[in-house]
C-alpha cells in the first residue's frame, strides 16, 4: 500500500531522475548529474570541508533570526496594544519592505565588516517585517467574542495578553516565524556570496570560481536540506503548540 | 363586560382548551398595558370575543408566584440612542429607547435582524458607550457594574478559550478576580453543578456538544453570580430540542439566582416562553414598538409550548414585529 509518508518523498526522487535525465543529455560539466552531486556531498560531509562553513552559516541565521523574532513579535504585539504606534511603524515597515536586504548589503559592509555582525543585520532586514505583520494578523484574528467576553470577566490589559490574546495568536506567529527563517536563509546565502570569508554562500562561490562544479550542486542541496530541516523543526513546534491548544485540526 | 363563550372559537382551531368556565372572571382594569393590542382578525370577524377571551386568558394567568426574594438590581434605560459613526456619515443604531427591567424581572427583547438589538445589550454591558441618552444598571453606570462584576454576559457563540477544560474555562473570571486555586476550583464544580454539567468538568470544549458548549459558557457567566445577566441570542446557534432544553433549564437557574435577565433574540417562541415582559424593536434605528407582558404560570415545562395562550401570545408578538417592520417601511419610503 502507498503510505502518504513515502508519496510526499517521492516528488524528491521524481526531481533527481529529472536532474539525472537532462544533465545525462546535456553532458555539460556546468551541468553534472545526479548521480556525480551525490558522491561530492558525501565527500564534503565525511571530509569535513563543509563542516565549517555550515556551522558559520547556522550561526548567522541563528543570531539573525533570534534578532528579528524577538524585535518583530514583541514590537508586533505592542502595534496591537497602543494604535499610535501602529500608524507611526506600518508606513516605514512597509516602504522598507520592498528594499531588498541586498542592497544595503554594501553599506553594511562598510560599517560592519565582513563578518557575523553585517550578516545578521541582513537576515534581520529580510525576516523582520514578515514576522512583524503575521504577529499584527494573528493578535486582530482574535475572535472579537472572546476578548469581549474576557473584557467583561474583568480582564485587565495584561491578563488579557497573557490568558487570552497570546495563546490564540501563538500558531499565527509561528507561522510568521517560518516565512521570516525561510526569507531571511535566502537572503544569508546571497549575502554570503556577495561579501563573506565563510559561509555556504561563500562555499558555493569558491566552488564555482575553481571549477568544482559537483561541489557547488552538493552545496545547493545542502542549503536546500538545510532549509527544509529549520522549516520542519518549527512546523514541529507549531503543531505541538496546536495540540497543547487545542486547536489542531 | 361582554360575555363570551370561547368553545366556539377554540374549537374553531381545533384546539383543546380544558374546560372552558362558563363565566370568565371579569378582568380588573388596566390588565393589559395600553400599548398592547389583542390578536385582530384571528378568527375572522369574531375579534371582540376573542378580545374577551383574551383578557380572560391573561387574568386567569396572573397567580404566578414567582416573587424574587432576593433583590437585586434593576436596569434603567432612558432615552437612549447609539449612532455609529462610518465613513458615510453616521448610522443610527438605536433611537431614543427607554425601558425598565425590574429587579429579578425577565425581559426578552425582540426584532429583526440589525435593528440594534446586539447594540443594546453591549450597551447596557458597558461595551459601547451611549451617544445619548442614560444607562443604569442597579444605580450605577453600566461601566462600573461592569468592573463591580455585577453584569455577565452570554454571546451567540460560546466563547471558550479550547485549552481549557470546561471547569478551568469557568473559572476564568475568578482567576482574572484574583481567587485562591482551592475556592476556584470548589466554586466552578458548584456552578457546573448547577447547570448540570459536574460529570463533564473536566472535558475540553472540542468533547462537548454545543448545547453543552452554551452551558459552559452560561456556568462561566454566573460563577460571579452577576445581578444582571445580559443573553445575546445566545442559543441561536442550537438545534430546537436542545435549545427548547435549554430554555428550561436556563429558567430554573434564572429562578434560582433571581438575576435581572435581558435576553435578545430573534426568535418569538423563545421570547414569549422565556419572559415576563416581551419588548419588541422596530428595525433601523431600533426603537421599542410595543411592550407585550407574558403573564403564564411559572415554572413553565416545554407542555407550554404546545399550549393555547402560549400560542396567542406568540400570534400577538408576531403581530407587532410586522407592525414595527411595517411602520419602519413607512418611514423609509
Amino acid at each position: 500500500m502507498l503510505n502518504i509518508r513515502w508519496l510526499s518523498f517521492s516528488g524528491f526522487g521524481l526531481l533527481a531522475a529529472v536532474w539525472e535525465l537532462v544533465a545525462q543529455v546535456l553532458a555539460s560539466p556546468v551541468f553534472p548529474p545526479f548521480s556525480r552531486v551525490l558522491p561530492a556531498l558525501w565527500y564534503l560531509a565525511w571530509s569535513g570541508q563543509a563542516w565549517h562553513h555550515t556551522l558559520v552559516s547556522i550561526q548567522h541565521i541563528s543570531l539573525g533570526f533570534l534578532w528579528a523574532a524577538i524585535s518583530g513579535v514583541s514590537i508586533g504585539i505592542a502595534m496591537t496594544q497602543y494604535r499610535p504606534l501602529a500608524l507611526i511603524v506600518t508606513p516605514v515597515v512597509d516602504a522598507v519592505r520592498p528594499v531588498a536586504a541586498l542592497t544595503i548589503f554594501p553599506l553594511l559592509i562598510l560599517i560592519l565588516g565582513v563578518g557575523l555582525w553585517s550578516k545578521t543585520m541582513v537576515i534581520w532586514w529580510t525576516a523582520w517585517p514578515p514576522i512583524l505583520l503575521t504577529t499584527v494578523q494573528s493578535v486582530r484574528q482574535v475572535d472579537p467574542f472572546v476578548i469581549e467576553a474576557a473584557r467583561l470577566d474583568g480582564a485587565g490589559r495584561r491578563a488579557m495578553l497573557t490568558w487570552i490574546i497570546l495563546p490564540l495568536a501563538t500558531p499565527g506567529i509561528i507561522t510568521g516565524l517560518r516565512i521570516g527563517l525561510g526569507s531571511g536563509w535566502i537572503s544569508l546565502v546571497a549575502a554570503e556570496m556577495l561579501g563573506s570569508s565563510a559561509g555556504l554562500g561563500y562555499a558555493i562561490l569558491v566552488s564555482s570560481q575553481t571549477f568544482a562544479f559537483p561541489a557547488m550542486y552538493a552545496v545547493i542541496i545542502l542549503i536546500a536540506l538545510i532549509g527544509l530541516a529549520m522549516n520542519s523543526a518549527l512546523a514541529g513546534v507549531q503543531r505541538m503548540v496546536e495540540v497543547q491548544l487545542c486547536v489542531h485540526t | 363586560m361582554v360575555r363570551v363563550t370561547i368553545q366556539g372559537n377554540v374549537r374553531q382551531r381545533g384546539l383543546r382548551w380544558p374546560q372552558a368556565p362558563a363565566k370568565p372572571r371579569e378582568p380588573p382594569g388596566g390588565a393589559l398595558p395600553r400599548q398592547t393590542n389583542p390578536p385582530e382578525r384571528l378568527h375572522g370577524k369574531m375579534s371582540l370575543q376573542y378580545d374577551a377571551a383574551f383578557l380572560y386568558l391573561c387574568v386567569n394567568n396572573v397567580q404566578r408566584s414567582v416573587e424574587l426574594e432576593t433583590a437585586t438590581v434593576d436596569i434603567n434605560i432612558q432615552q437612549l440612542s447609539v449612532t455609529y459613526a462610518t465613513h458615510n456619515g453616521s448610522i443610527p443604531a438605536l433611537h431614543d429607547l427607554s425601558l425598565t427591567a425590574r429587579s429579578g424581572e425577565f425581559v426578552a427583547v425582540i426584532g429583526p435582524s440589525g435593528c440594534g438589538k446586539s447594540t443594546l445589550l453591549r450597551a447596557v454591558g458597558g461595551l459601547i458607550p451611549p451617544t445619548s441618552g442614560t444607562i443604569t444598571v442597579g444605580g450605577v453606570a453600566p461601566d462600573t457594574a461592569r468592573r463591580q462584576r455585577r453584569i455577565s454576559f452570554v454571546f451567540q457563540k460560546p466563547v471558550l478559550l479550547p485549552w481549557r477544560t470546561a471547569r478551568q474555562n469557568v473559572e476564568v473570571p475568578l482567576q482574572i478576580a484574583g481567587w485562591t486555586r482551592s475556592r476556584r476550583v470548589e466554586t466552578a464544580q458548584r456552578i457546573l453543578q448547577l447547570v448540570g454539567l459536574e460529570a463533564f468538568a473536566d472535558a475540553y470544549p472540542h468533547q462537548l456538544s454545543g448545547g453543552m458548549q452554551q452551558r459552559v459558557a452560561l456556568a462561566r457567566a454566573l460563577v460571579l453570580e452577576p445581578a444582571a445577566l445580559l443573553l445575546d441570542e445566545p442559543f441561536s446557534a442550537l438545534d430546537e430540542l436542545s435549545r427548547e432544553r435549554l430554555h428550561v433549564e436556563l429558567l430554573r437557574i434564572w429562578e434560582l439566582t433571581g438575576a435581572t435577565v435581558l435576553f435578545v433574540t430573534h426568535a418569538l417562541t423563545e421570547a414569549v416562553f422565556l419572559a415576563d415582559r416581551v419588548l419588541v424593536l422596530s428595525s433601523s434605528p431600533g426603537t421599542i414598538v410595543t411592550e407585550i407582558p407574558i403573564k403564564l404560570a411559572r415554572p413553565r415545562t416545554l407542555a407550554l409550548l404546545e399550549q393555547e395562550d402560549f400560542l396567542d401570545y406568540v400570534i400577538l408578538a408576531r403581530q407587532a414585529l410586522r407592525r414595527g417592520q411595517e411602520e419602519a417601511k413607512a418611514l423609509t419610503y
